[in-house]
This record gives C-alpha cells, sequence and structure tokens, in this order.
C-alpha cells in the first residue's frame, strides 16, 4: 500500500518555512494548508492555497519586518 | 519675512523693489534666536538645517556633537588651512547666523564655541535614533481609500494651479479658499482693489508667477507661516510638521518599491544615476565595482529582492507510507531515472514526483504492485 497525495511543494529557507508553519497554526489564512513537512526548506500544501499565499505573503511579512519609513530616513 | 512682505506692500506705492525670496537658510537668519531656539526642540528641523548648511560647517558640527564644553575657537579655526580660511569664516557665519552655535567664555578667558543645546539634544536624535517617532503612520489605521503618489502629485498641482489663475484674475474663484486668499493678500502678492474691493494682482505678484512652482509654493508658505503667527499658531510646529511630511515621504520603501513591481536593478540603476557627484569621484579602495553604490548597500537591496523570491513552487504528487523501504526504493528509482523526482527522502520514506509524471508513475506502480 501506498498513500498519494497531490498539492504543491514549496522550497525556501529554513526562515521562511518557520514563517509557513507559523501561518498553518495561527490560521492566517483562515485554515490549514500544510499537507507534510517534508524537511527544513520543504513543505508539501494544498494547491488551492497558492494564490492566497502569493498574494498575502507580502502583507503578512510587512507585519512581522521593522516599517522602514518610520525612521524617516 | 517680515521685511519682505512690507516691502512688497509698499510696492503699490513705489516701484516695486524685486520680490524677495528667501531660502531656507535666509528665511531662517531673520528669525529671532528664541524661534530658532524652539524650533530646534524639533530633530526635522535640526537635520534640514545641518543639511543645508555649508559643508565645512557640517564637519564643525559632526565634531562638536558630543563635547559638552565649549572649544576654543582657535582649535576650531586650527581644523582648517590658511588655503581655505574664506571657507571657514563662512562656515562659522552661518553657524552663528542660525544659532546653531553660540559664543561661550573658556575659562580662562579665551572665546569659545558651544553648540545649542536643543540642536545638539536633537540633531542627536536625528542622527542617532531615540525620541518619539517622527512620522504619525504608525498610530493610524491603514487608510481604506489611500491615494497612490501620482494622485497626491497631479491633485497637488491641480489645487497650485486654481491659486495661479485665481491670481490672474479668472472669475473662478472655486476652489481657492479664504486663508488662501489673505495669504495672497497679505504677502502683498495681491491686493484690494480700490473701487469695488475685488482681488487683482500686484507688480510683486506677477513677478511671483514667473518663478518656479517650487519657489512659490515656499514663498507662499512663508506667509502662510507669518499669517499662522498671527493668529497665534506657532510658527515652529507649523514648519516642523512641514519637515515631518517632506521626511516622511524621503523615506524610500525598497520593499514598497519591489511589491509594486520595480527590479532590485532598477532601483540600483536609479540610485547610481542620482548619487552624489562625490560618490562617482571615491574611490572604492582598489574594488572595482560596476556601480557606485557601497557593496553593503547593494547586497542589501538584492537581498530584499530575493527575500520576495523565498518560495519556489512546484505542483507534485506525495508518494509516502510505502510498507517497506525496498518498495520506496524501486518507485524512488524509477522516478528518478524518469527525471521526474523532485524530493525525496529515505528516512521518511516519502517522495515528491512532478505532478505532469502522475499518470505514468502511477502505471509503473501497478504494474510493479501486481507482479510482485
Amino acid at each position: 500500500m501506498v498513500n498519494v497525495m497531490k498539492g504543491v511543494l514549496v522550497e525556501c529557507d529554513p526562515a521562511m518555512k518557520q514563517f509557513l508553519l507559523h501561518l498553518d497554526e495561527t490560521l492566517a489564512l483562515g485554515r490549514k494548508f500544510i499537507l507534510q513537512d517534508l524537511d527544513e526548506t520543504h513543505l508539501f500544501i494544498s494547491s488551492d492555497i497558492v494564490d492566497t499565499l502569493q498574494a498575502r505573503v507580502d502583507d503578512l511579512m510587512d507585519q512581522m519586518s521593522f516599517p522602514v519609513h518610520d525612521k524617516g530616513l | 519675512m517680515s521685511e519682505s512682505s512690507k516691502s512688497s506692500k509698499s510696492s503699490n506705492l513705489n516701484p516695486s523693489p524685486t520680490l524677495q525670496c528667501k531660502d531656507l537658510h535666509e528665511y531662517l537668519k531673520s528669525r529671532s534666536a528664541q524661534f530658532l531656539e524652539t524650533l530646534y526642540n524639533y530633530p526635522t528641523i535640526c537635520l534640514a538645517v545641518y543639511r543645508e548648511l555649508p559643508e565645512l560647517a557640517r564637519h564643525f558640527v559632526i565634531r562638536l556633537l558630543f563635547v559638552e564644553q565649549p572649544v576654543p575657537q582657535a582649535v576650531v579655526a586650527s581644523w582648517v588651512t590658511q588655503t581655505h580660511a574664506k571657507e571657514q569664516s563662512k562656515a562659522c557665519e552661518a553657524l552663528s547666523e542660525l544659532f546653531v552655535w553660540q559664543e561661550a567664555p573658556i575659562p580662562g578667558g579665551l572665546p569659545g564655541w558651544m553648540l545649542s543645546q536643543s540642536f545638539k539634544k536633537n540633531l542627536k536624535v536625528a542622527l542617532l535614533g531615540g525620541g518619539r517617532p517622527w512620522s504619525m503612520s504608525s498610530s493610524l489605521e491603514p487608510d481604506g481609500k489611500a491615494r497612490d503618489v501620482a494622485f497626491l502629485d497631479a491633485y497637488a498641482l491641480e489645487r497650485w494651479e486654481c491659486v495661479l489663475h485665481y491670481m490672474v484674475g479668472s472669475a473662478q474663484t472655486e476652489g481657492i479658499s479664504a486663508d488662501a486668499v489673505r495669504i495672497l493678500l497679505h504677502a502683498g502678492l495681491m491686493t484690494r482693489d480700490a473701487e469695488d474691493g475685488s482681488a487683482v494682482i500686484t507688480r510683486a505678484g506677477f513677478q511671483f508667477l514667473l518663478l518656479s512652482t517650487a519657489k512659490q509654493v515656499w514663498l507662499f508658505l512663508q506667509h502662510y507661516l507669518h499669517t499662522a503667527e498671527k493668529r497665534s499658531l506657532s510658527a515652529a510646529e507649523c514648519l516642523a510638521f512641514l519637515y515631518q511630511l517632506s521626511f516622511s515621504t524621503l523615506g524610500k520603501s525598497v520593499r514598497a518599491a519591489l511589491r509594486g513591481g520595480i527590479s532590485a536593478q532598477q532601483i540600483i540603476r536609479y540610485l547610481d544615476q542620482h548619487s552624489h557627484p562625490q560618490m562617482l569621484k571615491s574611490d572604492t579602495g582598489g574594488v572595482r565595482s560596476a556601480s557606485v553604490l557601497p557593496p553593503t548597500v547593494l547586497d542589501q537591496i538584492q537581498l530584499w529582492e530575493s527575500e520576495r523570491n523565498r518560495f519556489t513552487y512546484t505542483e507534485g504528487v506525495v508518494y509516502n507510507q510505502f510498507l517497506s523501504q525496498a518498495e520506496f526504493a524501486v518507485l524512488r528509482d524509477y522516478a528518478k531515472g524518469a527525471g521526474v523526482l523532485t524530493w525525496h527522502s529515505e528516512r521518511a520514506r516519502t517522495m515528491v514526483v512532478t505532478r505532469a509524471s502522475h499518470d505514468d508513475v502511477k502505471r509503473f506502480w501497478k504494474r510493479y504492485s501486481k507482479a510482485s
């Protein structure tokens, strides 16, 4: 027997992988989307979340990054 | 400023003197020490004033910034060679005029220079950080109807055109506020007609029309500040607000640009083209680089870009829960041989193949399962 799952393989650096795990755990995209945690730099996720993820990853990263323009320089 | 408004007011009686358009330095110079002292409570203003200083004066400021006692004037003088005595006296004059520094006696009677307390304190904040945030954006909710830069530019230009049209006597008074009219009258750019009391343009007003837009706006603002003071608003606060705004828009967000579809390469090229002449001259320490920008800056901009392209997505199919290592190995080797294996782990007995190859891999697996 073997189990088969369709989806999307995501490759990224370890920090971004942790970021995706965080999004998954906190249901930041409205639901869980990680099908399998493969290794440090790979995740297998549902195909239908990819558009949402790509559209929102910038916003979500902005929320986490330091607002540069507020330094005023 | 007060002189200029007086002189342009009298222009209706006398041949008018040329319209005076003071730059920031000139404007500040004409203000009292007290006014400047209040202004220097704002880090934004300190930074703006610092940037407008002659180069040598900027060096002096930096050298004195962390000195907590008066420095003998002779010492300051010794920083510059005789050949540049002229630049030096100009720098000293600028610093004194703007009350950036003041004369302070040194124990023993020597004359010394000492940076103004508030200027020193707040320039440090501007350069090194600290203090309250300059912009208010962090405390604001995101604007649901935010306008883009192009829209704001067009809007500002249209508003300004309205003012100019009004000045040249266009009948339309729509879109110009009573405040704006008051400022035009106050500035002597327009005057009340003796007969019907309507506002008409003066000679100074005509000269005003010939100035560049930036000069027009600045002159207008100077008069606005003056009328603001008359209405007991704090001109210092108004000016600080203006600088706060201008520094807020200066802060160029590379990330925002990247999101807007501008590539790191384009940003770097832009910075290259608009870099300071000094940077074009500067020696990169023997390291020839394609860009005049410091390598650290280049790296960071490129990092920001790659940060955005941090994910690669490949449609695929996971195979896992193999019953034995041997079964896993068979399928993995088949997929590898066919060049469709995108990821695999021996230990987890899991593999990922491309989506396109799924039917083929599935067929192989069925054949294999039956045969075994």
